[in-house]
């Protein structure tokens, strides 16, 4: 999951901005935003059963 | 005199280029584009981490899947693969991508397959801008 999630934010952060250090910020959210929201869908669902 | 915005890279002058070999080219080479239309360092990043992409997918034994009309998953999905451009047709020629649905990793390698493609349909819309001179 984290690999993927590397593979798209760096994707995304070149796509987004121009410039290296903008780019790398942007990836960095990106990547921020999908682990943290897989882990909170994770959490979310732990508590349901099956 | 600063006045605050930001400084956009420029591609290099250069002759035009017609719209339609960009996008072939930004399709069959991810990143190909750009690097035709002078943005080396984002050239370079779609074609290593897009392909790299690609291959990880079917290492995972992910599937290629075929354009099968009846089920519009499957079809929408060989769409996202078709979008990588020569990864795909390398694969294709060589037999890869026939997935193994009971492997642990298959629904992963999916996605990581998958997910190329498209991020690649991205990058040739990109190039498109690119190419009008709107980035």
């Amino acid at each position: 999951m984290a690999v993927f999630a590397t593979f798209v934010a760096v994707v995304g952060g070149v796509l987004l901005r121009d410039r290296p250090a903008e780019q790398a910020r942007a990836g960095a959210t990106i990547l921020a935003s999908l682990l943290g929201a897989a882990f909170a869908i994770g959490w979310l669902l732990y508590f349901f059963p099956l | 005199m600063a006045t605050g915005s930001k400084a956009k890279t420029q591609a290099p002058a250069g002759p035009a280029r017609p719209l339609w070999l960009v996008y072939l080219v930004s399709w069959l080479v991810p990143g190909g584009g750009h690097l035709w239309l002078g943005r080396r360092q984002k050239g370079l990043t779609f074609l290593i981490a897009l392909p790299a992409m690609f291959v990880i997918g079917l290492a995972l034994e992910g599937r290629l899947f075929p354009f099968e009309l009846s089920d519009p998953l499957v079809a929408l999905a060989a769409m996202a693969n078709v979008g990588s451009g020569l990864p795909y047709l390398i694969a294709r020629m060589l037999g890869l991508g026939a997935g193994v649905p009971v492997a642990v990793t298959y629904e992963y390698g999916n996605a990581f397959v998958i997910t190329a493609g498209l991020l690649n349909a991205l990058v040739i819309i990109d190039a498109h801008d690119v190419a009008l001179g709107r980035k």
